[in-house]
């Protein structure tokens, strides 16, 4: 009989131990997260603070996502102008 | 041909981009802040192919574009830009054609005369003096003067034949005496203001700007004298004036009927009794702004008008390549 007690005892305890055990890596995981998150966040709002230029648009963001942009300045007079002057 | 073609506002953009985290594609890859051509391609075959090659998908037009212009081809492929129908700048280049134009509409012109150098001691003119000649095709106010007699009216006609530098016709118009005020007009598109986004259907102008400080009754080169020290923003209440309101709606109609895809600035000026009317409509506005450290005071005209809605250089920069449209 004590026997059965205590091997029902060790099965409490151990089955104690294994639901504390068990979500730990997993709480372990979440805290990381959670604590990588909150660095990223941190980091980006610091950004916003240091310039106005961040992309508050939509708009915006999609441009800077998918375009590239090349000013071109001028080089000759144009042939009218030309045409102009040479008569 | 303006010396260094438009390299310095074309540097002064993309800085401003840059600045913005827009991806932008300059001819070196680390460009020095104070080098304009560190920033900008030529506007030939090779300089677009060249930036296209590099990985370029919108050309900023910061050139005087015209029929036939090399970008003409890449537009028809298919690249996207920002500026003007190159055509249309070519066609509305001409100080005639473009007040005809306006002039047939209804919208108030001065009254002006063409003179060549055939009818140069000939010519009569059926408005009085003083007078401004002008070149047909211009730059600013190269080339511009007020005259007060028939005389010397003919006397500076034919010096300006002679130089050769403006061509075989000129152009007079009546000089009005009242104020001198220029407005910028935006295309219609999404724009942001004030952090609100929203969808203008039509034409729509920025804040008049007046010009004070003239030379001799001409606002001077912005090469010679930086506009900040000679314009300045309407105050809320000229811009409340009727008159200011009328002209506004009557330059938006002007850039509805040359089809403008990019900003273009009207000079407009009063005359005696206060009237308005429209003297240079400008294709390619001075797009010159504060943005490089060493050019605080570049801000151009359309720069001053977009600070009165709220908008930096940069804002207005952003919301310009936002316009940008291809065929």
């Amino acid at each position: 009989m004590a026997n059965a007690v205590y091997v029902a005892y060790r099965m409490v305890t151990m089955h104690h131990l294994f639901i504390l055990a068990v979500p730990l890596p997993f709480r372990y995981i979440r805290i990381v997260y959670i604590q990588q998150m909150t660095k990223k966040h941190n980091k980006k709002n610091k950004n916003n603070r240091k310039s106005d230029n961040f992309p508050d648009t939509v708009q915006t963001y999609n441009l800077i996502m998918t375009q590239k942009v090349a000013i071109i300045y001028q080089t000759e007079t144009p042939p009218a102008k030309k045409a102009l002057l040479s008569r | 041909m303006k010396p260094g073609g438009y390299s310095d506002s074309g540097g002064d953009i993309a800085y401003s981009l840059q600045q913005q985290s827009i991806p932008i594609i300059t001819p070196v890859q680390n460009p020095k802040i104070a080098r304009d051509l560190d920033w900008v391609f030529p506007d030939t075959i090779a300089g677009i192919q060249s930036a296209i090659d590099k990985g370029a998908t919108i050309i900023w037009l910061n050139t005087v574009l015209y029929k036939g212009h090399p970008i003409e081809d890449f537009i028809k492929k298919g690249i996207s830009v920002v500026g003007q129908i190159p055509e249309d700048v070519d066609l509305y280049d001409d100080k005639f054609i473009t007040n005809n134009l306006l002039k047939t509409n209804g919208l108030p012109i001065p009254k002006s005369a063409i003179i060549t150098r055939e009818n140069v001691s000939s010519y009569l003119l059926d408005f009085p003096f003083p007078v401004v000649a002008k070149p047909l095709r211009g730059r600013g106010s190269q080339g511009v003067s007020v005259v007060n007699s028939n005389e010397a009216l003919t006397v500076l006609l034919q010096q300006m034949f002679r130089s050769k530098s403006y061509g075989e016709a000129l152009y007079v118009e009546e000089f009005l005496s009242g104020q001198e005020i220029t407005i910028t007009v935006m295309p219609k598109g999404t724009y942001t203001i004030s952090g609100i986004t929203e969808t203008k259907n039509d034409y729509w102008a920025l804040p008049p700007v007046k010009r004070f400080n003239h030379h001799n009754g001409i606002a001077p080169y912005n090469g010679t004298v930086a506009v900040i020290n000679n314009s300045e923003v309407l105050t809320d209440e000229e811009l409340q004036q009727t008159a200011i309101r009328k002209l506004c709606k009557q330059c938006e109609q002007a850039a509805k009927l040359v089809n403008a895809k990019a900003p273009i600035r009207i000079d407009c000026r009063a005359n005696e009794e206060g009237k308005y009317f429209l003297f240079d409509l400008n294709m390619k506005p001075n797009m010159t702004g504060a943005s490089r450290p060493h050019r605080q005071e570049q801000d151009s005209l359309t720069a001053l008008a977009a600070r009165k809605i709220g908008w930096s250089f940069d804002h207005l920069i952003l919301n310009m390549l936002h316009q940008h449209w291809k065929e």
